[in-house]
């Protein structure tokens, strides 16, 4: 109980120094951000208009540092990002209500599989290392780990989307039609199948090979030797005395992936032109967004730490020696 | 009871055979205290968890027999290994601090043995392993404890309480106060000896503390090279040792009442066991060597009531 009050305040502390710092930022950055919008539309800028600007963008001069934070933090809490300058003069919330569902479906989806299946085979290839199957799953890892995703990802949407035409090449869903219903779920998994093994691939190595390396060196340990020697069933001894305890600095680093689940896979929806945050967010970088910018900043900080927090229980869940 | 017969094994690997165990042979009757010495290094380890057919890849028997109870080991098959393990021979591991899965209670770790593979409810594992756990001091209130809340010595004795759990006629003890402070060894120590006459089990005790085994064993085997040089009763070893090696591992104890110009250490280093060398493996550290020593290698033979390899003899 100590141990999640501790990691609450914990996760408080931590989520205020981000958003301070996500106000911060933004405001470090030379020049006044009404002039940078305004100058887009040419050279001669009325300085009434430049004035209405910093009213909506909330850096008034004549208003203080202070309460321009207090209004930073009411606005963030009351979802009010302002308007997008991209897709003026939609909401920034309106923006993002359209593409965090499809990266967290996609990019969530893909990084939970690829944990999954990454584990378990990393279990079975340090404990079967002495094995032929164990060398073939340690190379196999090592190339799929030194392969470039996006270059993984054009490929596949070359092969497959272009050339076979099997798969679609851009979108989330199919546009020519309205659909609904099971018509639009199948469309949906349709459009997510390519992006969705590019992402698998991209990070199963690494998952095959930390688990793979936290397997061998649990079991040179003195318990996998003292089971062995009380005669317990192999694959009793693989999953209860080794992949138990190997699995938790994987449980870490699962954790700080699904943080990052939130700014998607910035190259992969990019190349995908698929509909979620990482590409609005670098849609926003190149046309300086920056509403839109420093709310995707908001969510992501908001999502590693969320992420953290869970893990966080799960650790304890997992491990008697964090619990105390 | 327990016989190992010319064990011969090692690390095989792709350019050289480290030959860590070369001709072993010894017996441990009911009640033995059956103690191993040498320096870190020599084969000790090797030897237990070869004798215990756990040795992994690249770890290799090469030949020998393993007798408990007239059956070879080595010839036996899974299931038959999985019946007589923990319930003839057990093990006690060199470090307190690893011997424990550290995310398994401990009343649960100490009775998956009983429960998944001889027979038992899990009341009664429960109940047994309560017993033996205050067979070793260790109060009832401790069974839902993660190892980590146990100190250094009381892990220790869980861990001799688990290889107590179904009675077996051998345990094999590879170093089990290592990593303990002296005060704790002791009384560990005075432990297993009074476990020892209460439940009559036998022991291979490995240990690199000579001292201590002198004071414990009833038998002492000494191993250099991965052979054991010297073997015999633990009192007459200690009063006559025979074997060069012998004199030199006891001329090196510190003593209250010896003088401490007599305290005197074995010059050189442990030989390589991946080498194959002619002649005595002892004869370059040893100030007793002559020509023969060189040349023809010493077996082992039974003088004065014990076994020595050594040309002096």
């Amino acid at each position: 109980m100590k141990y999640i009050a501790n990691r609450l305040v914990f996760f408080v502390i931590t989520l205020f120094f981000a958003l301070t710092l996500n106000f911060i930022l933004p405001r470090l950055m030379p020049g006044d951000p009404a002039e940078r919008i305004l100058s887009q539309f040419g050279p001669n800028v009325d300085e009434r208009a430049v004035e209405a600007m910093r009213i909506a963008l909330g850096v008034e001069k004549d208003k203080n540092l202070f309460s321009q934070y207090v209004d930073y933090l009411k606005n963030t809490f009351t979802g009010n990002f302002g308007v997008s300058y991209l897709y003026y003069p939609v909401q920034v919330k309106d923006v993002l209500a359209t593409s965090i569902p499809w990266t967290i479906g996609l990019v969530g989806i893909s990084t939970v599989l690829s944990f999954l299946l990454g584990t378990f085979l990393g279990i079975y290839g340090g404990w079967s290392r002495d094995k032929p199957a164990g060398s073939v799953l340690l190379i196999s890892s090592l190339l799929l780990r030194s392969i470039p995703y996006f270059w993984l990802g054009m490929l596949f949407l070359y092969i497959f989307g272009y050339r076979l035409g099997w798969f679609p090449i851009s979108n989330a869903y199919s546009t020519k039609e309205t659909l609904t219903g099971l018509k639009l779920v199948l469309s949906v998994i349709y459009h997510a199948i390519l992006p969705s093994i590019t992402l698998i691939i991209a990070s199963l190595g690494g998952w095959i090979l930390t688990m793979r390396n936290n397997m061998i060196s649990i079991l040179a340990e003195d318990y996998i030797t003292l089971a062995e020697a009380k005669g317990l069933d192999k694959k009793h001894i693989m999953i209860h005395y080794a992949a138990r305890n190997a699995i938790l600095p994987s449980i870490t680093a699962f954790g700080i992936s699904l943080g990052f689940v939130v700014s998607g896979a910035l190259l992969t929806e990019v190349v995908y032109s698929y509909p979620g945050v990482g590409y609005q967010l670098y849609r926003a970088v190149i046309s300086q967004d920056f509403p839109l910018i420093q709310a995707i900043f908001f969510f992501i900080s908001l999502s590693v730490l969320i992420a953290n927090l869970l893990m966080d229980f799960i650790y304890a869940f997992l491990d008697p020696r964090v619990r105390g | 009871m327990f016989e190992v017969i010319n064990l011969n094994a090692g690390y095989e690997f792709r350019d050289k055979f480290v030959h860590a165990v070369r001709n072993v042979s010894f017996k441990v009757e009911k009640n033995d205290f059956f103690g191993i010495a040498g320096e870190s290094g020599c084969g000790k380890s090797t030897l237990v968890l070869a004798a215990l057919r756990l040795l992994k890849k690249p770890g290799k028997i090469m030949s020998g027999k393993i007798l408990v109870d007239g059956k070879d080991l080595l010839t036996l098959n899974d299931s038959e290994m999985k019946e007589l393990r923990w319930k003839k021979i057990a093990l006690v591991t060199q470090s307190s601090m690893n011997s424990l899965n550290p995310v398994i209670k401990i009343k649960d770790q100490m009775s998956d043995v009983l429960i998944k593979n001889h027979g038992y409810s899990k009341a009664d594992a429960h109940e047994l392993v309560q017993k033996n756990l205050e067979l070793v001091g260790i109060t009832a209130d401790r069974m839902d404890s993660y190892p980590h809340q146990l100190s250094g010595g009381l892990r220790q004795r869980v861990v001799i309480a688990m290889a107590l759990l179904m009675s077996p006629s051998v345990i094999f003890m590879d170093e089990p106060t290592t990593a303990l402070d002296v005060v704790v060894q002791r009384s560990i120590l005075q432990q297993i000896e009074e476990l020892r006459k209460q439940k009559a089990f036998s022991a291979v005790f490995i240990t690199h503390d000579i001292s201590l085994l002198f004071e414990m064993a009833t038998k002492i085997a000494i191993m250099y090279g991965g052979e054991f040089v010297e073997i015999g009763e633990a009192h007459s070893v200690y009063s006559n040792p025979m074997h060069p090696y012998t004199k030199g591992l006891l001329e090196a104890l510190p003593s209250i009442s010896k003088n401490l110009e007599k305290y005197k250490s074995i010059p050189g280093r442990p030989i390589d066991l991946s080498l194959n060398i002619a002649g005595c493996p002892f004869r370059e550290r040893c100030s007793y060597a002559f020509e023969k020593c060189e040349v023809e290698k010493p077996e082992l033979k039974f003088v004065n009531g014990r076994w020595t390899s050594c040309h002096l003899y």
